[in-house]
């Protein structure tokens, strides 16, 4: 490349391009649920365990990749690796990933930006239950407004990655990921003066020994995965715009602890407000856009704090958004050497066409027999796909390129000096070689479902026909 | 810029733009009723106190902020905060309120320019009130034909705005807001003559305490702030083509004088029609598409009578949409540095497309389920979110940003330039930063329905 690469403005910026890419809709809707279904305080326990062990190394790893090639993912592999080119398939992975995801994750967030717009009419604050689901039926079912939301989301999301990495992304995460954090803790707040705070903090925290399995452990591991953004790319294309001086073990640490707490924070702001109702845990859509408006709308100042929450949905959703499109982008302006704007304007038609039969999946207008087939709609299917696949694909790929592909000067190069750190580096680099590709590995048997390592008395890991976006991006 | 920026010719081509785009729609079919039902004589003078005290400062402030940065919004928000904390945002605020009020704005207005053709052809003169009505369901139920009025508003608007400043927007403003008055006096001086003109005085102007609640007040708050363009970035622009000879304060009390005195006249041309035929005060698109044209062809010289209205109709809807579109086109233009044509095209197509949806809201061809999802069609959704969250949230922001953010020196170097009323900027600081943020959150909670302030009153009962 001629140009010079653009980098982070500031190490706060990228930490929070970085939290925000990592905390999406999975965060929401799907954490606070498996907690509580696995296990609680143990499962918990074995998540942070998990975030420690897997999930910071190859987050160290991806993020080195990129810096130390200043490239984006297939690049990477490429200059990394100049003698064994094969590698790149790995980057290739993360690029099908991103695309693949933003196709229906633009779909969902549409849905969220519909109900801010309903929140703030307050047009739901006398309906009943029944009648709040009918207007989701309605909403997903309409294939034209669906893709009309498809199609703002999709384009807000192109417009701030056109403008580049400093004044696209790094000043929208700035203030969408500030805004998130402030969102959640006033709901946070809210929520702790409800009566089903206590219910909730018993059902997330308290170990219940009989619900965690041999498969919540490797659930927990797979969360630990999902949950940090990896395999997709991302963090390579992320760490690419960081300069020398920064310490990536150091951010690696610091991005993995705020997500955390941001995913337990969340937990403890939704699941009040259900026990506090005397329903059951979910999880999923029906979650999100049935139960929560029902029981939003019983609350004082409802309309406030709907809104709050929908805007809180879509910053969450469109954080996340942001580096599916720049990943897929800045690999086809490298490898084709494009400009940003034709690269972004391609991908963005790209996923927003690809979209269109998950917009029209619930109308069933496109593709009538795909569920008769697949046994899921076309939108579920593409989540299970990436989710189940392609993603830990990608990532025991790229787990496996830097624990024996890459030369151990290069990884070492990226570390600081330092005593603590030197050690630090040995015992990552033992991990990067034989503990996360096993255990990854172990994830995918599991999730697809060839073995069950609980010994056969559930079935393969069960698929939720009413969840779309189940995977913890 | 290397360019040298457009500045308007002289005082009167500002006033002329400035006061067009501030009279709008919401004048002729919103102002008159909301009067009458709400105490009369009380409303408007609180109407006229918040004015003064609420729409007055932002709208200084808004001029301020586009004449010291010589920018249209995002920029001369960003230029002015110093600490990169992000306030260009607002800037993009105001580009989103006037991008979506344009795009159901020319729906509309192109209604308008139908019922001028309709008035030439004296479509309705024989036709009965039930036959009047069922014409305007056939026109907005009709998409192709909405569409087609839609698309020529949009292009007229457009071509305006490519003129550029001097040439396009201040020429026309001219023209019409002087048109627009002129009309406005004609037609009032025929409703003189009327037999309902003294009840239509009494509902407006006459003092009904009993009608006058707290929401009232708070309706003349809402109403004053909209009734002078704020909060859309449009005051930015035309601030930023002044020259810095002319005295902000003074313009700023004529623009809102002006207001005022055209708002009551419209009211007191509209109603006398209505009061003389005995029937009930009403608001919206009925009273103009449905009510006015059957009693119009009631009076005498209706022909020419129905026409002039309408004209007027939608000279008041051309020079509020001009700054919708060359606010969102300078933006554009400043910040990816494209010529003026480029970026005026790009909007106009835009709003366009994006009114698509708002042409077909009545027909319901284009999003059968809209209505059954928002509760609305999608015209009046995109009306309503502008008017009571986009709108006032973007005047809030801009009262902070100029009352506690802004530079002081900058913002009293303006304040004074060319004017004698320099020992107006302290009291006018204190308003925009106490004040006037106040106010607005106060609207947005009555209006949003989180809050109905009338209960505070019926609570100390």
């Amino acid at each position: 490349m001629t140009q010079v690469r653009e980098h982070w403005g500031s190490r706060l910026g990228f930490v929070l391009a970085a939290v925000g890419s990592a905390i999406g809709l999975g965060v929401l809707w799907k954490f606070p649920y498996t907690v509580g279904q696995n296990g609680g305080g143990l499962f918990l326990f074995s998540y942070i365990v998990c975030i420690i062990i897997i999930g910071i190394p190859v987050l160290i790893g991806e993020l080195l990749l990129g810096r130390h090639s200043q490239r984006a993912a297939v690049g990477a592999f490429e200059v990394l690796s100049p003698e064994r080119p094969k590698w790149k398939i790995a980057g290739w992975f993360g690029v099908l990933s991103s695309f693949l995801i933003m196709s229906f994750y633009s779909v969902i967030a549409g849905w969220g930006m519909s109900y801010v717009l309903m929140s703030l009419s307050g047009f739901y604050q006398n309906l009943s239950s029944e009648e709040i689901s009918g207007v989701f039926m309605k909403l997903s079912h309409s294939g034209s407004i669906t893709l009309f939301w498809h199609f703002l989301f999709t384009l807000i999301t192109m417009s701030i990655v056109l403008s580049g990495v400093r004044k696209g992304i790094e000043f929208w995460s700035k203030i969408m990921t500030r805004a998130l954090f402030v969102i959640l803790l006033g709901l946070f707040f809210y929520s702790i003066s409800m009566d089903g705070f206590g219910k909730a903090a018993h059902f997330i925290f308290y170990p219940d020994v009989d619900q965690f399995k041999f498969s919540s452990a490797l659930e927990a591991l797979g969360l630990a995965f999902f949950t940090l953004s990896l395999g997709q790319g991302i963090m390579i294309s992320y760490g690419s715009y960081m300069r020398k001086k920064e310490n990536i073990p150091q951010m690696a640490c610091i991005i993995g602890f705020s997500v955390v707490v941001v995913a337990i924070l969340a937990a403890m702001t939704i699941f009040p407000v259900i026990f506090t109702f005397g329903f059951e845990p979910q999880q999923g859509s029906g979650l999100i856009f049935k139960t929560l408006p029902y029981l939003f709308a019983q609350l004082p100042g409802s309309l406030v704090i709907s809104t709050i929450f929908f805007t809180l949905f879509v910053f969450t959703a469109l954080t996340s958004a942001i580096p599916f499109i720049e990943v897929v982008a800045t690999n086809i302006m490298e490898l084709a050497h494009w400009p940003r704007k034709r690269a972004v304007l391609l991908v963005a038609a790209g996923t927003f066409i690809f979209g269109v039969p998950s917009a029209l999946a619930f109308s069933q207008n496109l593709f009538p027999n795909w569920q008769n087939i697949y046994g899921l709609n076309f939108l579920d299917t593409i989540d299970n796909f990436v989710s189940t696949w392609i993603i830990p694909i990608g990532g025991l790929l790229t787990a496996l390129f830097i624990g024996w592909g890459l030369k151990r000067e290069i990884s070492h190069e990226e570390f600081p000096l330092g005593r603590k750190w030197q050690t630090f580096f040995k015992i990552w680099h033992f991990f990067m070689k034989w503990i996360i590709p096993l255990t990854i590995f172990l994830i995918i048997l599991q999730k697809s479902g060839i073995i069950n390592l609980d010994g056969g008395d559930h079935g393969p890991y069960p698929v939720e026909h009413d969840a779309p976006g189940k995977q913890g991006t | 810029m290397n360019q040298v920026r457009e500045h308007w010719t002289g005082r009167i081509g500002f006033l002329m733009a400035a006061i067009g785009s501030a009279i709008g729609l919401g004048i002729l079919w919103k102002f008159p009723y909301t009067v009458g039902e709400n105490g009369g004589g009380l409303f408007l003078l609180s109407y006229f106190i918040f004015l003064v005290i609420v729409g007055i400062p932002i709208f200084i402030a808004e001029i301020i902020l586009g004449r010291s940065s010589q920018r249209a919004a995002v920029g001369a928000y960003e230029m002015h905060d110093r600490k990169g904390a992000g306030w260009k945002v607002t800037g993009w605020f105001g580009v989103l309120a006037s991008f979506l009020i344009m795009s159901f704005y020319s729906v509309i207005a192109g209604w308008g320019m139908s019922y001028i053709l309709m008035s030439l052809n004296g479509f309705y003169q024989n036709l009965s009130g039930d036959e009047v009505s069922k014409a305007y369901n056939a026109l907005s139920t009709s998409g192709d034909i909405s569409l087609f009025w839609h698309f020529l508003f949009t292009l007229i608007t457009t071509a305006i705005v490519i003129s550029g400043v001097r040439k396009g927007i201040e020429r026309w403003a001219k023209i019409m807001t002087k048109i627009l008055l002129v009309l406005l006096v004609l037609l009032f001086l025929y409703t003189l003559t009327l037999s309902g003109f003294g009840k239509a005085a009494q509902f407006i102007f006459h003092p009904n305490p009993a009608d006058f609640k707290l929401s009232s007040a708070i309706e003349a708050l809402g109403l004053a702030f909209w009734t002078l363009s704020i909060g859309q970035g449009i005051m930015i622009s035309y601030g930023s083509y002044m020259k810095r000879s002319d005295s902000v304060v003074q313009m700023s009390g004529i623009v809102a004088f002006s207001v005022i005195v055209v708002a009551i006249l419209a009211a007191l041309m509209i109603f006398p029609v209505v009061f003389t035929f005995g029937l009930e005060p009403q608001a919206g698109p009925g009273l103009i598409f449905q009510t006015l044209p059957y009693l119009f062809a009631q009076l005498p010289g209706s022909l020419v009578l129905s026409t002039m209205f309408f004209t007027l109709f939608v000279f008041t809807a051309l020079t509020s949409a001009i700054p919708l579109i060359e606010v969102v086109a300078t933006n554009i233009m400043e910040l990816k540095n494209i010529s003026r044509k480029k970026a005026a095209i790009m909007v106009g197509s835009a709003t366009f497309i994006f009114g698509i949806p708002s042409a077909f809201a009545n027909s319901s061809t284009v999003f059968p389920d809209w209505a059954a999802i928002y509760g609305m069609n999608f015209l009046e959704t995109i009306n309503s979110l502008v008017s009571i969250w986009v709108i006032p949230i973007g005047g809030l922001l801009s009262a902070v940003f100029v009352g506690w953010v802004m530079d002081k020196k900058i913002a009293r170097e303006e304040f004074v330039f060319g004017t004698k009323l320099a020992y107006l900027f302290r009291p006018w600081r204190f308003f925009l930063r106490w004040i006037v943020p106040l106010t607005i959150l106060i609207i947005i909670i009555q209006k949003s329905g989180l809050y109905n302030f009338d209960q505070l009153l019926r609570g100390g009962n």
